[in-house]
């Protein structure tokens, strides 16, 4: 088939169409694409001219995220495919707003602490809860917690490392 | 060197890996090599009148492809001038595509898939041999709906030369996908006037894909998703086609 290996000139389409015109290609030889390219043709919006700057992502809580992460060392694992349990930083943001919605007025700043506040007896709370279920026999931590402290304090090895060095000298 | 209209000649496939030989499917194989076009035929034109004929759009859901990681792109540092317009914005330094425009490019893009498969198009999946952990993906895509991959080193010249390369007439493809970019089969498909479907990333060059996908081509959760979409459409307009007697 006569027809131009110059890529760049054109496209497929308009270079195909120029043989079609031209009748270099008979029209029984049209390659398969050329009737379904015109029915629906690309809707490519790509071009280099556009000087529009880009839209910079930014959420009204991206101010607090940063000063919690700035400040809390986060110790956590987060599973990115758990989409169900929000990590720490996502339950802070989510109390604050709530906090926020109550206390109107106030300064991000005193909201911060509040809502800081807020997290930490919320785990205190919790971890009471977790205990109070925890607390029957059949509870492997339980069971676990009644032994260390049942066990004979007294009796255990009083072997102070340093000694044994001392000795070995 | 054209796609061979002349159905007597064998037509030949070869260094293009055939999924179907993969699966030591000896018979079809001998069914794709045969597969021609033939000369003047009248295609069915039907499919071209109808805004969604093979039901295909349902395929293409946004949340799906968020779920997928399809709108992630590359830093902002990397970005290809002519993919701005497909993107969203930049979240801290992180290009993000909008996919309300990738959804409705790649639902075009399924259509030009499908009435390509319907007119016996032979379809061809490349993935470009960097992107290696795209390559089962790739075959595995192509395996399924019984069409062509090649996702290793690329010769050139295996379509402007092939009856040289192959010592044959060689059928080409009729239609290249892109499972990702830059490949250096776009320059030879763009020469060869075979329309080619690419996904593109955010510092990919647009310039010689006929149809864009913009979206994510490096994250296994995108690939699969776009592997998913592609070998469906192709399995639905086989069926379409099967249906209609054509």
């Amino acid at each position: 088939m006569a027809s131009s290996r110059l890529e760049r000139v054109g496209t497929i389409y308009t270079r195909v169409r120029g043989l079609l015109k031209a009748g270099a290609l008979r029209p029984e030889d049209k390659p398969i694409w050329y009737d379904i390219y015109e029915a629906f043709p690309p809707k490519n919006l790509a071009s280099a001219e556009s000087n529009k700057p880009l839209r910079q992502i930014l959420y009204a809580e991206d101010e607090i995220r940063s000063r919690y992460h700035k400040e809390k060392v986060s110790t956590e694992t987060v599973n990115l495919q758990d989409t169900l349990r929000p990590t720490k930083c996502q339950q802070f943001i989510s109390k604050y707003q709530d906090i926020e919605k109550e206390n109107q007025g106030k300064e991000s700043g005193e909201l911060y602490m509040l809502a800081l506040e807020s997290i930490k007896m919320q785990a205190t709370t919790d971890m009471n809860k977790a205990e109070e279920v925890t607390s029957g026999d059949t509870s492997l931590a339980a069971s676990f917690k009644n032994a260390f402290n049942t066990s004979d304090k007294k009796n255990r090895s009083k072997v102070r490392i340093a000694d044994i060095i001392k000795d070995a000298d | 060197m054209v796609p061979c209209r002349n159905s007597s000649v064998r037509q030949q496939i070869r260094g293009i890996s055939k999924s179907a030989a993969a699966a030591g499917n000896a018979a079809l194989l001998d069914a794709a090599h045969t597969r021609s076009e033939q000369p003047g035929v009248i295609y069915n034109s039907e499919p071209l009148k109808v805004a969604d004929y093979f039901g295909i759009q349902k395929l293409v859901k946004v949340k799906d492809m968020f779920e997928a990681k399809v709108h992630l792109g590359h830093m902002e540092g990397s970005l290809h001038p002519a993919m701005k317009p497909y993107l969203y914005g930049s979240r801290l330094g992180h290009c993000v595509f909008d996919l309300d425009i990738s959804a409705s490019m790649l639902r075009r893009s399924l259509h030009v898939l499908a009435n390509i498969v319907y007119r016996n198009g032979v379809i061809l999946f490349m993935c470009p041999p960097s992107k290696s952990q795209a390559a089962r993906a790739t075959e595995m895509c192509a395996q399924y709906c019984n069409e062509f991959s090649h996702v290793r080193h690329w010769k050139q010249g295996t379509f402007t030369n092939s009856s040289k390369q192959f010592g044959l007439v060689t059928r080409l493809p009729d239609l290249c996908v892109f499972m990702g970019t830059p490949h250096d089969a776009t320059v030879e498909c763009a020469k060869m006037n075979i329309p080619t479907l690419a996904i593109l990333d955010s510092n990919a060059d647009p310039a010689l894909v006929t149809y864009h996908i913009p979206g994510n081509d490096d994250s296994m959760s995108s690939i699969n998703y776009f592997s998913k979409v592609f070998s469906d459409t192709i399995k639905i307009a086989k069926a379409k086609k099967k249906e209609d007697g054509v």
